[in-house]
């Protein structure tokens, strides 16, 4: 939907909810009295879980009073229509805007007449508005709760946001389609309720890498940060760095390299062996889908897709959420029957974040480029300036490690149990360099031999056959010696008898 | 009775062992050993992944003669430990090899093919086989193009069924697992409810293109009875994974071509009787006399006259060339007593010889015998002192008897 007929939604929202209002005239008194009175609902209640529910919002607002100008229905209701009307003046922009909130608040105070106190109370005034007029059927009211967010939003935060306005998608410039957008910078403001209400708080995860960018992005001072790798009983990931094709050149989805034909290729070429020499299911990520949607138009073109088919099936991640939870059904079920296939994904997509594609659903998972943000976006242009000015991280820096850590994500879908094995290939000549290659997390790493940091698709396959061979022999797996990795209840009693020795 | 059995697995022994190791170097064993190793063609030996380094970072030759010494020594072991136990084993068992030469099996990851190689190695697998299992069948059962064929009939001679695999080696198309088990399905219901129905599929694909649901086919096998094993070339799969652990079968991927061979080699011994097979069964067979020399008859298998040799089917008084078989008159099961024996001591193993190293201690080095009992040559060789001399296990079994004893 167009930021316009969303607006234009909001009003009719405005509209239906002054009509819910003339209906309950007795009911809207009552709440006038308790406004004036000064109880804000909510202050009054327990102290339950609510923080969790709006962690973005700080305690104040919570318990202030609504400010005086806004405490009848119908006064918040006219200061809601001038609110929407001042959004759709700012979206009939020609060329992109980025403001601070504060500059924001400020025209909208001299445009508008609503002042910040106003607009930080909006979002608290129609929650109490809507509970008074017993409105269930709060779908209705998205649009226009979306435009309440979003002021409390600006009224309450002067810092680590801004506001985007872009008049048209910058791949069709033509076709205006205008887009409001408040984008957080600050990933602190969220973590920031978990710190203040608990005392002790551990954060873990797969891909926290590198570990010491994470406590300057969230605003806090680790007690301990540690990297550990995995106790494995036997050496069941195999990560590879490709950085030439079956010809010797270069591969890289660099933008200057991406659209060449031999890259393109020798991509193809890579897949295409991989296929044959690897069993069951195939997990390919692409760097976005307009870069998939080229390299599979090539590849149809090349005939190389034909022949991938003939050995596995092909399934494609699209932007159709149905659509793709199909695809990855059939490509589960094709893995299942023996036939094999090949599922094209996006780094950062809906498969990337949240699918596994554990045992034979994935023995080997290709990483096609180093998934780098769109450089060009307003959004993260806006969010690496306020990284730099004020938690002094560099562009080059924050863009490496977001990359690298998508990278990572993608490639750990792969594997998901030590009785599990995997391989992952980093298909892109930068990821021999080491300052990207040390960003990655060290379970992976720790698997990374020097051998395997330089190869070509050749040595890639020769490898890949290898590692598939000694896998499927079968092995201890509580493990022995000192790869032990299923513990039993004596081996448990002499560890903590240790540890108590050494205290 | 116990001496002719224990004769009996003594030469079965002794051909295992040439098997182990030596078999397919026949040509060498005359003086290829003594080769260095850049006299030697190393195309298909890869004498370079042979090599290992050790603390001083020399390279040394791997010892792969100990390596499958002691592989070899494992499985003796092993088979005594299920021996001990009495495991009731399935004997009359009716084998389909099922070969898949789609075209994967011209990949040339095995030298010169995997084709090939798996061709050599079946044949080696089917004499073994006969040799251990003297009461049961094989079939072979090609998978090409998508579809499988039927190469032969059930059968109890191995050289006409290796020579029809030879004779059929070219590959090309998908593999369809689920047509094989099908076609094998079909043949192996008719077999006889006391046979042991097993499907033996040296799988070479790393897919399956099937008509059907794989899975309804896999039901069928299970109700059947077939015992599906795979043998894998390449990697693991998760449908023969699935099949083998469905139908009580084993699943073995190969590393290299002496893997192939080795894994192969351990489905020659009969596995464990399945519950339903162990009720006792009266089976029919005849015992035929060898005939007289210089007696000229008609050979029922050939369909021609012969002079002297063979044997007389009991029943319809029949010549046949070979043992076992089945009458092709009468269709009476023919064997010999020694058939039965070796057959017979799969359920009663012959225990394991010890082996002796010579950091024995040197009283226990004097009281053993430096010769052999049997054929008089010396026990000390160059490397290790064995036990089991090649020629006279049956004597240093009982020897090692009295080793343990002291």
């Amino acid at each position: 939907m167009s930021a316009w007929s969303f607006l234009c939604e909001c009003l009719r929202e405005i509209h239906s909810e002054e009509r819910f209002k003339a209906t309950d005239a007795g009911r809207l008194r009552e709440e006038y009295n308790r406004l004036v009175e000064g109880l804000a609902q909510r202050g009054n209640l327990p102290m339950t879980d609510t923080w969790l529910a709006n962690p973005a919002l700080p305690d104040d607002i919570l318990k202030e009073a609504v400010p005086g100008n806004i405490r009848r229905a119908e006064h918040f209701l006219a200061v809601l229509r001038r609110l929407v009307q001042y959004l759709k003046g700012r979206l009939q922009v020609e060329s992109v805007e980025t403001e601070v909130p504060v500059a924001f608040v400020a025209s909208i105070n001299g445009q508008a007449g609503i002042d910040q106190k106003m607009l930080k109370f909006c979002y608290d005034r129609l929650y109490s508005l809507m509970l008074t007029l017993e409105i269930t059927d709060t779908d209705e009211f998205l649009h226009i709760q979306t435009v309440c967010d979003f002021a409390t939003l600006v009224g309450t935060y002067t810092r680590g946001f801004s506001i985007i306005i872009e008049p048209f998608d910058e791949r069709m410039p033509h076709i205006p389609d205008p887009v409001l957008q408040l984008s957080c910078h600050d990933a602190s403001l969220a973590i920031k309720p978990v710190f203040d209400r608990f005392q002790s708080v551990i954060i873990t995860s797969g891909t926290l890498s590198p570990i010491d960018l994470y406590p300057r992005l969230l605003n806090f001072n680790p007690v301990i940060s540690r990297s550990f790798t995995m106790s494995l009983t036997r050496d069941c990931i195999c990560p590879m760095v490709l950085t030439r094709g079956s010809d010797q050149l270069p591969v890289s989805t660099k933008f200057d390299m991406r659209s060449d034909p031999g890259v393109v290729r020798n991509y193809g070429r890579l897949l295409l062996e991989m296929v044959a020499a690897v069993p069951d299911g195939i997990v390919c990520f692409f760097v976005s889908y307009s870069y998939m949607d080229g390299i599979v138009n090539s590849w149809n073109e090349m005939g190389i897709l034909q022949d991938i088919m003939q050995h596995k099936l092909v399934f494609i991640e699209t932007q159709d959420v149905v659509e793709t939870t199909l695809a990855l059904d059939n490509y589960r079920r094709a893995c299942d029957c023996g036939r094999g296939a090949v599922f094209f994904s996006i780094a950062r997509g809906k498969v990337a974040e949240g699918i596994d594609f554990d045992r034979h659903y994935g023995r080997l998972v290709i990483m096609f480029g180093v998934p780098f943000q769109y450089t060009l976006s307003r959004i993260l242009i806006a969010r690496l300036e306020y990284l730099r000015d004020t938690f002094q991280i560099k562009e080059g820096d924050f863009l490496t490690f977001d990359a690298l850590r998508q990278a990572a994500q993608c490639v750990g879908r792969v594997i998901r149990s030590k009785a599990d094995y995997g391989m992952m290939i980093f298909a892109d000549k930068r990821y021999s360099r080491h300052d990207k290659r040390s960003k990655l997390p060290s379970w992976i790493l720790s698997h990374l031999r020097d051998a395997h940091l330089n190869l070509s698709t050749d040595m890639a396959l020769h490898i890949a056959r290898e590692f598939l061979r000694r896998m499927a022999q079968p092995y201890d797996k509580a493990g022995s010696g000192s790869k032990k990795t299923l513990l039993s209840q004596e081996d448990l009693e002499k560890m903590g008898q240790s540890a108590m020795d050494m205290f | 009775m116990a001496h002719g059995g224990d004769g009996g697995s003594g030469r079965k022994g002794d051909e295992r062992t040439e098997n182990e190791d030596e078999d397919d170097e026949e040509d060498e064993e005359n003086g290829g050993r003594d080769l260095e190793a850049w006299e030697r063609a190393y195309a298909d030996e890869r004498s370079w992944e042979d090599l290992q380094e050790d603390e001083s970072g020399l390279l040394r030759p791997i010892d792969t003669k100990t390596i499958a010494h002691a592989q070899y020594r494992r499985r003796l072991l092993q088979r005594s430990v299920h021996g001990t136990s009495r495991i009731q084993k399935g004997l009359i068992r009716y084998l389909y090899v099922v070969i898949d030469l789609s075209r994967a099996a011209s990949e040339t990851d095995y030298h010169p093919s995997r084709m090939s190689v798996v061709a050599k190695c079946a044949g080696t697998f089917i004499r073994e086989f006969f040799d251990q299992n003297p009461l049961s069948h094989v079939g072979l059962v090609t998978i090409k193009d998508g579809v499988s064929q039927c190469l032969t009939e059930l059968g109890g001679c191995p050289d006409s069924q290796i020579k029809a695999l030879m004779g059929k080696l070219e590959c090309s198309g998908d593999a369809s697992l689920q047509n094989a088990l099908d076609l094998v399905h079909g043949y192996l219901s008719q077999v006889p409810s006391y046979g042991h129905r097993e499907v033996l599929i040296l799988y070479s694909a790393l897919n399956t293109c099937d008509p059907g649901d794989i899975m309804e086919t896999i039901k069928h096998c299970k109700k059947a009875k077939i015992r599906c094993s795979i043998v894998g070339l390449s990697a693991e799969i998760y449908i023969c994974k699935h099949l083998c652990e469905e139908t009580g079968g084993l699943y073995a991927v190969a590393l290299d071509e002496s893997h192939f061979k080795e894994l192969l080699l351990e489905y020659a011994p009969p596995p464990p009787a399945i519950a339903e097979y162990a009720i006792a069964n009266l089976i029919k067979m005849g015992f035929p006399q060898r005939g007289a020399e210089g007696a000229i008859s008609i050979c029922s298998c050939h369909r021609e006259a012969k002079i002297g040799g063979g044997h007389t089917c009991p029943r319809c008084k029949a010549r046949v060339c070979e043992l076992p078989l089945e009458c092709r008159i009468c269709g009476l099961t023919l064997v010999s007593s020694p058939h039965l024996a070796r057959s017979y001591h799969h359920l009663f193993p012959v225990t394991p010889f010890n082996e002796v190293s010579h950091t024995l201690p040197i009283r226990l080095q004097q009281k053993l015998p430096q010769n052999c009992f049997g054929c008089q040559q010396s026990l000390i060789s160059h490397g290790m002192l064995f036990f089991f001399h090649m020629f006279c296990i049956w004597y240093v079994h009982v020897l090692s008897n009295v080793y343990i004893s002291v």
